[in-house]
């Protein structure tokens, strides 16, 4: 009896003092370094994607004459996601369009935006509450001349304990006027995770 | 106690062998601004692998008024190496462009494999690059 109210007592001794053990450490990290935590879509996918992007576009012969005495006027069209994953393919295209705007050749069009400027215009013309010599007058905006658009897929491979996921991401530029894509370019991306035995 | 002052020097100094693995070394570049020749300066911090990874060739070349940075990345050993590597932009004045948008890339090379990393400065002011790798 001695000995069972001794383990009973040993037993709740260590499962209090284990439970204490599983605690959590959070702490700061570099938003630039490699992530590999799981073979899902992550920031260094995105990171590397939209690099490889903007280098491509501002490299390119005939965006070098584009650019060499106007900043040409672009709009991002949907990435369509292809891909088994769910991904915010905006969050690439908002990367691609900051490094675009930073470079100093290019600028862009929000069409994300244009209900809420539409409501801020209609407020200052009609509302009453704003005076009319520095209320912004409509018609003035300036046309997109081009538009981004893209794919993401994903081809997923599993054998055993090794995975494969295979990414290619595609991006246009396309000419509203004439219809034709000046510009293309596509980054592919690898990932494999395999299993361990026994965790080791 | 002979012994014991032995292993225990010998694992002083492979602690500070691993020790120096973790950290980056660095490589940049000095554009001259009268010849336009561009050279790379090595700054050493990991022993293992400034031994392995070299510079073999690098081209510095103008895309209307962005510069444009090719390096090869030559592996000296036999067996393949798997680092990361970071290109950094500098302006005239040596300050960094875009601090917090260089971002580490994975990298892999066979032996003695020459590989060519390509960058394209962020914006027109920016002349001369600094190349970090890092080993984990």
């Amino acid at each position: 009896m001695k000995i069972k109210s001794l383990f009973m007592i040993t037993a709740m001794s260590s499962a209090a003092l284990f439970s204490g053990c599983a605690s959590q450490t959070v702490s700061y990290g570099d938003a630039q370094s490699v992530e590999t935590l799981t073979k899902d879509f992550g920031s260094t996918d995105l990171q590397q994607i939209a690099t490889k992007m903007v280098d491509d576009m501002l490299a390119f012969p005939p965006i070098i004459d584009m650019t060499k005495n106007r900043r040409p006027v672009l709009f991002v069209d949907k990435i369509k996601n292809k891909s088994q994953e769910h991904i915010d393919t905006e969050s690439i295209t908002d990367t691609i369009q900051n490094r675009l705007i930073n470079s100093g050749k290019f600028r862009f069009v929000d069409m994300t935006s244009v209900g809420a400027v539409a409501d801020q215009m209609a407020y200052q013309q009609r509302s009453g509450m704003v005076d009319k010599r520095t209320a912004v007058q409509s018609g003035s905006q300036i046309g997109a001349e081009y538009m981004l658009n893209g794919n993401l897929s994903s081809i997923v491979k599993n054998s055993g304990g090794k995975s494969d996921v295979y990414y290619k991401f595609t991006l246009k530029l396309l000419n509203l006027k004439t219809g034709i894509v000046e510009w293309t370019s596509e980054k592919e991306i690898r990932k494999s995770a395999k299993k361990s035995t026994f965790g080791l | 106690m002979k012994k014991a002052v032995i292993y225990l020097s010998l694992f002083s100094i492979t602690s500070v062998f691993f020790t120096g693995c973790t950290a980056p070394n660095a490589m940049q570049t000095k554009t001259d601004i009268v010849t336009g020749k561009s050279t790379v300066r090595t700054q050493t911090s990991n022993p293992v692998l400034a031994t392995r990874i070299g510079v073999s060739k690098v081209n510095m070349t103008t895309l209307g008024d962005i510069k444009r940075a090719s390096l090869a990345l030559k592996n000296g050993w036999f067996y393949a190496q798997d680092f990361q590597y970071k290109v950094v932009w500098f302006d005239a004045e040596g300050t960094e462009i875009n601090p917090e948008g260089a971002i580490w890339k994975p990298i892999s090379l066979q032996g003695r494999e020459v590989k060519t990393i390509q960058s394209v400065a962020p914006n027109p002011s920016a002349v001369d690059v600094l190349i970090y790798m890092k080993k984990d």
